[in-house]
């Protein structure tokens, strides 16, 4: 008996064409991108470029038409993101409403935000962040006291919100907060939509080891939000997170993260006859193409409306290891100091931004721990 | 998994799982044969699944063998079911009439005029037990094959790491008569690699049942260690590389279905399916150096018995993982590809699988 349901489907026939127009598209815009840059893959901010893209109709694209969408495949999705990530291409703008936040409120949100908002995300416009993590609640995410509660013409939220990705740009927030205290962890707590500009919300980017202010502090002062910004259910906020989560763990950014590395060290090693460099090379390849076919295979199962956590879980595990090795695998052939100033070649550049993000790769996203232990659990270990 | 080949995985596991206990294991690592058994199989039809329906067979695919193969792997099959399918394609695809009974395969080299090999066949699975032994001769121009029955011929008993008979015959004259085939000269470590992906991915399911069991079961502190976190985090690594052997060992199956006849062996080469067997063998050959030792450390002493069954599985897939060329040997394979290609045409290799 196989514990898991990845199989081995191919992404459909009908992919392929899609594939080469955004390919052509990225050669077009892209064509004078640095090297450097595209390390950030999925953490690079370009609001200019998220517009070329929704302007060709690949952000929400999976999304009803009469919501700005384009009623597509999740297949076909799959190919527009793999392709955007393997050429190091600045997603951040669109990555979380696109992937997250749209799908949430198509899930659980009210017709009028969904009409208010989706069609808006489909055209580049409204950012999103996610509000999950605080100061004294990390991986212990049910712990989380930031807190709303209701006033007359809706809700005060008091508490912080930390290593929120790309808050600084983002007009809304998801926000899980705690709306009742509760003897059971996981009930009481609910999901809010929360416009950052509203009064009472400070939000303090924090500069990474690297140097780059990616994710950000957020601290809510009695801030006052409508009435409106509950998205689904009040109490409902843990279930409607884990559904979440199997869409944030499976796709091709957790394994894709460090790709842009992985073609510099072909390039750099690409004349030479060294086997040690072939074994080394052709073993990476070898992960990328099999990780690529459990994403690949996740995907299929969420097309077909099935929920598959625990093999998402598999795929961000196995993932972070592969993204995490490709430095020292990249370092252990090329005699190359990393930097990240513009003295260095590109591939000094790229190894340089890429080693230092790399910590990250099993901490966002749940962190390995918590996946081994989901992991664990759907082995029915207890 | 489609429909048939559930059913498939169904008819395979029932009747493995019927016949094989450590017992039975144990008792075939003592040279016992297992002539129901074997029988069993071979009026089922599986050996001959793969092959198409002119040459005896049921016209099925390489998925099906797949399936096949990987259920031998989690009954640690003690017998010649995936070397007689490797056998019966090979000769089917030069041309012979597949003969019954369990076949071998060995690769013997040309000699310096290259028509002719040595009378000895190295490290023929089960030769001692074989009706025929599919003999290959890698040539500048391809492959040639041999069908040469065993009968007369003289054997030396050797077995591997998992005492799965590896024997040397010595062939009574050199008249072997060589046929030219469509095959690339890589076809017996090709299609070979395949299939014993296949096994080792069905091996690596049965290790990772076993030690999960064995977590829930142990108690040690006042409680099961699958309590342990220490415990829980090993085995969850164990399922994520149990997972990846499986997906890679499938795809290989799969891209081996659907391959056009004229591009197989060409590794880089869109509908070859040489680049997804690589993937595999490195990939569930990683899995078999570091599950087993994951599976090991959770069971404690009493894996490291005779008695418990593990090792039955542990030592298949030590043995295994240097069949038919080791991960470093297509790892280096794979890497060539890459290099060929380079950075910019790295990405549209991978995805046009």
């Amino acid at each position: 008996m196989s514990r898991f349901r990845f199989g081995a489907e191919r992404l459909p026939a009908a992919c392929a064409r899609l594939r080469e127009e955004v390919r052509a598209f990225l050669d077009e815009t892209l064509a004078d991108y640095p090297a450097q840059r595209r390390a950030y893959t999925w953490t690079g901010w370009d609001a200019a470029f998220t517009a070329k893209v929704a302007a060709r109709g690949w952000i929400g694209m999976t999304w009803p038409r009469r919501y700005g969408g384009g009623e597509r495949s999740a297949l076909e999705r799959y190919v527009v993101l793999e392709e955007m990530l393997a050429a190091g291409a600045p997603v951040a703008a669109h990555w979380i409403g696109d992937r997250q936040s749209g799908p949430l409120l198509l899930r659980y949100g009210t017709e009028t935000q969904r009409a208010a908002i989706l069609p808006r995300i489909c055209r580049g416009e409204a950012f999103f962040c996610i509000g999950m993590s605080e100061p004294d609640s990390g991986s212990d995410l049910a712990s989380i006291r930031t807190r709303a509660e209701r006033t007359e013409r809706g809700w005060r939220v008091t508490g912080t919100k930390v290593w929120t990705t790309g808050a600084q740009h983002c007009e809304y927030m998801i926000a899980l907060v705690r709306t009742a205290p509760s003897a059971q962890r996981h009930a009481g707590l609910s999901q809010f939509l929360i416009p950052l500009a509203s009064p009472g919300i400070t939000v303090r980017p924090i500069r990474d080891l690297a140097g780059n202010e990616h994710f950000c502090e957020v601290v809510f002062d009695d801030a006052e939000i409508p009435a409106d910004a509950l998205v689904g259910s009040e109490g409902n906020g843990w279930a409607q997170v884990m559904a979440e989560l199997a869409y944030e763990r499976s796709g091709p950014e957790r394994y894709l993260s460090c790709y842009p590395l992985l073609t510099q060290l072909v390039d750099a090693r690409r004349a030479d006859g060294d086997a040690r460099a072939r074994t080394a090379i052709g073993r990476q390849v070898a992960w990328l193409a099999t990780l690529r076919s459990m994403s690949i295979a996740v995907a299929h199962l969420l097309d077909a409306g099935e929920h598959p956590a625990l093999e998402a879980a598999v795929v961000k595990d196995v993932g972070a290891v592969f993204e995490q090795d490709l430095p020292g695998v990249a370092q252990s052939l090329v005699d190359l100091e990393p930097c990240t100033d513009p003295s260095g070649t590109p591939f000094a550049q790229v190894l340089g931004e890429l080693m230092q993000n790399a910590p990250s790769f099993s901490l966002r996203g749940g962190t390995r721990e918590i996946l081994r232990g989901i992991i664990a659990r759907g082995l029915g270990l207890r | 998994m489609n429909e048939t080949r559930r059913l498939l995985d169904d008819t395979v596991t029932r009747l493995f799982a019927e016949s094989l206990d450590a017992e039975r294991l144990a008792a075939a690592e003592r040279g016992v044969w297992f002539e129901a058994l074997w029988n069993a199989v071979e009026s089922t039809g599986l050996l001959r699944a793969h092959l198409d329906e002119t040459a005896g067979g049921a016209g099925a695919s390489w998925h099906e063998a797949f399936v096949i193969a990987r259920a031998c792997g989690r009954h640690a099959v003690p017998l010649p079911v995936v070397e007689t399918m490797l056998a019966g394609y090979l000769a089917a695809r030069a041309g012979f009439e597949v003969p019954p009974g369990p076949l071998g395969v060995a690769v013997v080299a040309a000699d310096d005029a290259g028509a002719k090999a040595s009378r000895l066949l190295h490290r023929v699975p089960w030769g001692r037990r074989v009706s025929h032994v599919v003999a290959a001769m890698p040539v500048a121009a391809g492959l040639h094959l041999a069908l040469v029955p065993a009968a007369g011929a003289e054997v030396s008993r050797g077995h591997n790491v998992a005492r799965e008979p590896r024997d040397t015959l010595a062939l009574p004259a050199n008249d072997v008569r060589w046929r030219a085939t469509p095959l690339p000269a890589d076809a017996v470590s090709l299609y070979g690699a395949l299939l014993r992906s296949a096994q080792m991915a069905g091996a690596l399911e049965t290790i990772l049942e076993l030690s999960v069991g064995y977590a829930n079961d142990r108690v040690q502190f006042g409680r099961p260690i699958g309590q342990f976190q220490a415990i829980q985090q090993e085995l969850a690594r164990l399922a994520g590389l149990v997972a990846a052997a499986g997906t890679a060992a499938e795809c290989a199956a799969r891209a081996a279905s659907e391959a056009r006849a004229s591009a197989i062996g060409e590794v880089g080469a869109t509908g070859d399916p040489a680049f997804e067997i690589a993937c595999a063998k490195v990939v569930v050959g990683e899995a078999a150096e570091h599950g087993p030792r994951i599976a090991h450390q959770v069971h404690g002493a009493i894996g490291f018995t005779y008695e418990h069954r593990l090792h039955f599985f542990t030592r298949r897939l030590w043995a295994w993982r240097a069949e038919f060329g080791t991960p470093e040997t297509w790892a280096e394979r794979l890497g060539a590809v890459a290099l060929a290609a380079g950075g910019p045409r790295l990405w549209p290799l991978v995805t046009a699988r």
